[in-house]
């Protein structure tokens, strides 16, 4: 039954996502909904590392800079195609999410989400001050298109089914991760680290897997990023962006596996929405976290699941 | 029974966000104006250029206003819409989107800092052919890659740099020069001043970088204090230049303080106090311009906002002023199918304009200099208030 | 020497933020993303108070601390005591959002500009030592931190409120098992703390200014500050904070300038690696 539901659930996504933009497709609609699209991918990496895992990251921007940079820099300096930026910036974020997860080895919570912190901050410093590699405070501009071969990806309506298509099989990877042997022994992590070790759970190597994976898809979102815009700037990587996956994960539902989807969706959508409010826009903003932490801790998929159950009861 | 609770509880919920999706692009579809010129404004409300951002909105609401109590321009309505970026690269360019896309504005204005500028020209006005002008922005680039439907409604950073550092060396008689710049936000000012620099022969003593928001500057003062520099260029906006003033007299330097536009601002006095005393900037607008034009300005803003107009604001009320000058010159179709024509024919208009006596200076457009001002003053701060030392030729 | 003298006047003002964290990480558990705004809103409330009751250091002093205090006092009661304490991460965002909020709020109320505390408000004029000027700002703030050290100390360890925080601080049912309210107590540690931010905004203002953005920055400095010294031990806090300004001093002359920041995130990363309860800590527990 369970199957049955998830695959029909998963159908009326594909179908949603596909039909949307043909009906609206106006470029500001179809760049909100790209934007979207990317913070799912991010959003899921974070869920993986606090959702399933336990882990609070702050620093979440910082992985997203380095796959940006990575495939910016190699695009614009060599002119490689699209899959080996793509694959770069899979490697390197990799390869620092390895680093910055031995920190969880020692470190929990807070403490944890400090040095997170501190490793997202460094990270655009060094954007910023490393100007023969990345431009600087500038950036690098007018990175030529990319695509797959011949067929270079250029409209935005092209982008948007580009970032879909990733986001949508980072989904259901994460998906079969949840379910497998490596989601539960997250979850036993999570849940109560001595349990989990008496089963024969190493801490040690899944946080660090819960780290790898968090990083690569952070630096997938990265790429997508920087040649969906055709340049990279170190603007886009600040604390506010780290903060912003993180509420669209608790907003959404922390642990489950649609809530980056509903996250990305609402904030997303939910900020261009508050335009009408003008100046007061970031200030509404503010006021509606603190709501959201206070009336639904556990987001959106938490309030759907204790509604269903409801429902269930009263059939 | 559970699971076809939550079955159609997870269409419900697809749907709802469908729907929103819905609502978002069909609320941005039916503010549909008959007949009316629509100028978009991205602007920053909140985030570190708020300051800026807000004088402009000033002066465009009430430029616009005074423009449809009197007509509107050739008898059309004139509707201004705001869009706020919080001073973030991404918001902006998003904003200038909508603007363009949903609002299906004539002609875009605003973003408050180089890097927004460059992003929009770049992702949307270029590629979309929406005349852009923008009213703050030194970073020479931008006008310096071929753009064809952008104007600066500000100072280059390349024009700063001559006339101070030419007061400089030759009316001051500096030497040696040291520089301190903000690297997250003014590398193209200072690039453009270490050009400057080179070519009237100067190589700087000491260097330092600091980024904006920072207010401790000891260790990179302490280092240029070595190479004991008879002037200290310091790059950046009015509060972090103010605090380095201020670092720099308790640290016992005398070096003489110099400055672009950017720091030209009441604040850097106010909060820089007796330090500030004796620095000297590049400049365009005078507050205390004795030119009539200038001075109903200034009235009219401060009797409004209760508050001195600065640069922003200056340049903001020429470059609609100039807008407005174009927007009448030309015939405009005003629907949607006329959109492309209208939005070329308004930039070719705007690249007419000769020789416009605006409250900051005269200014000029052509088919290849997008630049509107090219003059500079150099001014100083004597007994607590910027003083022109130096006329633009 | 000069180095020194530089490192402990910018160390004064990380000590007092780092106070403020530690204390409401001992009492409160709570890591309070949104300090660095309250010291914010002390700054602006000071500015209001001249403007109403001119340079009385006394009366705008303790109407700050009153002000901030009773608004921290509030946002503690009403907004965080409601997150369970078991969801950290959301704790950490409902901080997050309170400090975009009121970041925001102070735009909209003081207006985008940054300003300043007029130099004639602190009592006593710039003294000059060894080449430098140190102006009475940067004196009375390491005055009134060592101050402050002093009164939290005496008041955590020698009252019996104190006490009583201490020990819902360890573990709240005990407390309340004793006779002792767990929320009034975190309410008024959170009052208390906030006080602190309110007069720490007025002193570090002739350094920093005062405008909508500088919290950002001082949380971060804070916070790295509070660890190093041992995060929610009070004297830890301001050790830490002297610390930590000495070494952005002198090690910012050594590496070149604009990765001055990476020191903090450094000092940090090894703090938290190698003795985790800081300088002056306890042995952390596993879990926060």
């Amino acid at each position: 039954m369970k199957e049955t539901r998830n695959r029909f659930v998963f159908l009326a996504a594909v179908i949603l996502v596909a039909v949307v933009p043909l009906i609206w497709d106006n470029y500001y609609f179809l760049s909100v909904l790209s934007t979207t699209g990317l913070y799912i991918i991010l959003v899921t990496g974070l869920n993986v590392l606090l959702g399933y895992t336990g882990l609070v990251s702050l620093g979440q921007a910082g992985f997203y800079a380095i796959g940006a940079y990575a495939s910016g820099i190699l695009v614009a300096k060599t002119g490689a195609p699209f899959v080996l930026g793509l694959l770069l910036a899979m490697l390197l974020s990799g390869v620092i999410g390895l680093i910055i997860g031995l920190s969880s080895v020692r470190l929990r919570g807070g403490y944890l989400a400090m040095v997170t912190l501190g490793f997202g901050t460094v990270v655009q410093i060094i954007m910023i001050n490393w100007d023969d590699l990345t431009g600087g405070a500038e950036g690098i501009w007018g990175i030529p298109p990319v695509g797959f071969g011949p067929l270079k990806i250029v409209t935005p309506l092209a982008w948007y089914y580009t970032i879909f298509i990733i986001a949508g099989l980072i989904v259901l990877l994460t998906y079969s991760l949840e379910r497998s042997r490596i989601g539960r022994a997250w979850m036993a992590l999570r849940e109560d680290v001595a349990a989990a070790q008496m089963m024969g759970i190493n801490p040690v190597h899944y946080r660090l897997l819960a780290f790898v994976v968090s990083a690569v898809y952070s630096g997938i979102a990265g790429a997508l990023f920087t040649h969906l815009n055709g340049s990279v700037f170190p603007d886009a990587f600040g604390l506010q962006t780290s903060i912003m996956i993180l509420m669209m994960l608790i907003l959404g539902g922390s642990g489950h596996i649609l809530g980056p989807i509903m996250g990305a969706a609402i904030v997303n959508v939910g900020f261009e929405i508050l335009r009408p409010f003008g100046n007061y826009q970031s200030l509404v903003f503010g006021f509606l976290i603190v709501l959201m932490a206070v009336f639904m801790p556990q987001g959106f998929m938490g309030l759907w699941r204790r509604l269903a159950a409801l429902w269930g009861e009263a059939i | 029974m559970k699971n076809i609770g939550k079955h159609l509880g997870t269409t419900i919920c697809l749907s709802a966000v469908l729907l929103v999706c819905l609502g978002l692009g069909a609320s941005h579809v039916w503010a549909e104006d008959k007949a009316t010129v629509k100028i978009g404004i991205v602007y920053s409300s909140s985030g570190s250029q708020a300051h800026s951002g807000l004088q402009e909105a000033n002066v465009i609401k009430m430029l616009v206003d005074e423009v449809n109590a009197a007509g509107g321009v050739n008898g059309h309505p004139v509707r201004a819409i705001l869009e706020n970026d919080d001073t973030q690269t991404e918001k902006s360019v998003n904003a200038a989107k909508k603007l363009v896309f949903s609002n299906k504005v004539h002609v875009l204005m605003g973003a408050n800092t180089s890097s927004a500028i460059k992003a929009i020209q770049q992702q949307v006005t270029e590629v979309q052919k929406v005349p852009y002008i923008s009213m703050v922005g030194s970073d020479p680039a931008l006008t310096k890659l071929g753009q064809q439907w952008y104007f600066r409604n500000s100072l280059s950073a390349d024009y700063q740099t001559g006339s101070i550092i030419d007061y400089a060396m030759n009316v001051q008689k500096l030497k040696t020069f040291a520089m301190i710049f903000d690297a997250a936000s003014a590398s193209d000012q200072a690039k453009a001043f270490e050009e400057g620099l080179k070519k009237a022969g100067i190589t700087l003593v000491a260097k330092g970088q600091f980024k904006t928001g920072d207010t401790s500057f000891n260790s990179q003062l302490l280092k240029i204090k070595q190479a004991n520099p008879d002037a200290l260029v310091t790059i950046g906006v009015a509060p972090e230049a103010a605090g380095i003033a201020k670092q720099v007299r308790d640290l016992g330097m005398n070096a003489r303080i110099i400055g672009l536009v950017a720091i030209v601002y009441d604040e850097y006095i106010t909060l820089g106090g007796s330090a500030a005393e004796g620095t000297i900037a590049a400049s365009a607008f005078r507050v205390d311009n004795p030119d009539p034009n200038v001075q109903a300005f200034v009235k009219k803003y401060k009797s409004k906002f209760n508050e001195s107009p600065d640069h922003a604001a200056a340049q903001t009320y020429d470059a609609l002023q100039v807008l407005f000058k174009a927007l009448r010159d030309v015939k405009l179709g005003l629907t949607d199918d006329a959109l492309v024509e209208d939005r070329k024919q308004i930039r070719d208009a705007l690249t007419r304009i000769n020789d416009y006596n605006g409250v900051v200076g005269h200014l000029s457009y052509g088919p290849k200099d997008r630049d509107a001002y090219h003059k500079t003053l150099v001014v100083e701060v004597k007994g607590g208030k910027w003083t022109v030392v130096k006329s633009a030729k | 020497m000069t180095y020194i003298l530089l490192g402990l006047t910018i160390g004064a003002i990380y000590a007092l933020i780092a106070i403020g964290f530690s204390l409401i990480f001992e009492t409160v558990k709570l890591l309070h993303f949104a300090q660095g705004e309250l010291l914010m809103l002390g700054g602006f409330v000071a500015l209001t108070l001249i403007g109403l009751f001119g340079l009385n250091p006394i009366i705008v002093g303790l109407g700050t601390m009153a002000a901030v205090g009773f608004f921290a006092a509030f946002l503690q009661r009403v907004v965080y005591q409601s997150v369970p304490s078991h969801l950290i991460a959301v704790r950490i965002m409902a901080t997050l959002g309170v400090a975009i909020f009121l970041r925001n709020a102070a735009s909209l109320t003081w207006g985008a500009k940054a300003r300043t505390i007029p130099e004639a408000f602190f009592p006593g004029g710039p003294i000059a030592v060894a080449g430098l000027i140190i102006r009475p700002g940067y004196y009375w703030t390491l005055i009134v931190s060592i101050a402050v050290m002093a009164l939290l100390l005496w008041f955590l360890y020698r009252t019996k409120i104190g006490l009583a925080t201490r020990t819902v601080a360890y573990r709240a049912d005990i407390a309340e098992m004793m006779g002792v309210n767990p929320v009034l107590l975190c309410t008024l540690s959170f009052g208390i703390a906030g006080a602190l931010a309110g007069i720490s905004g007025l002193l570090v203002s002739p350094q920093t200014f005062v405008h909508f953005n500088m919290g950002i920055a001082l949380n971060q400095k804070g916070f790295t500050a509070a660890v190093l010294g041992g995060l929610g031990s009070i004297p830890g806090g301001i050790i830490g904070g002297f610390v930590l300004g000495l070494i952005e001093t002198i090690g910012g002359s050594l590496i070149p300038s604009g990765y001055q920041d990476v020191i903090s995130f450094v000092i940090l990363v090894l703090v938290l690696f190698i003795r985790p309860q800081g300088l002056m800590g306890q042995v952390q527990r596993e879990k926060l």
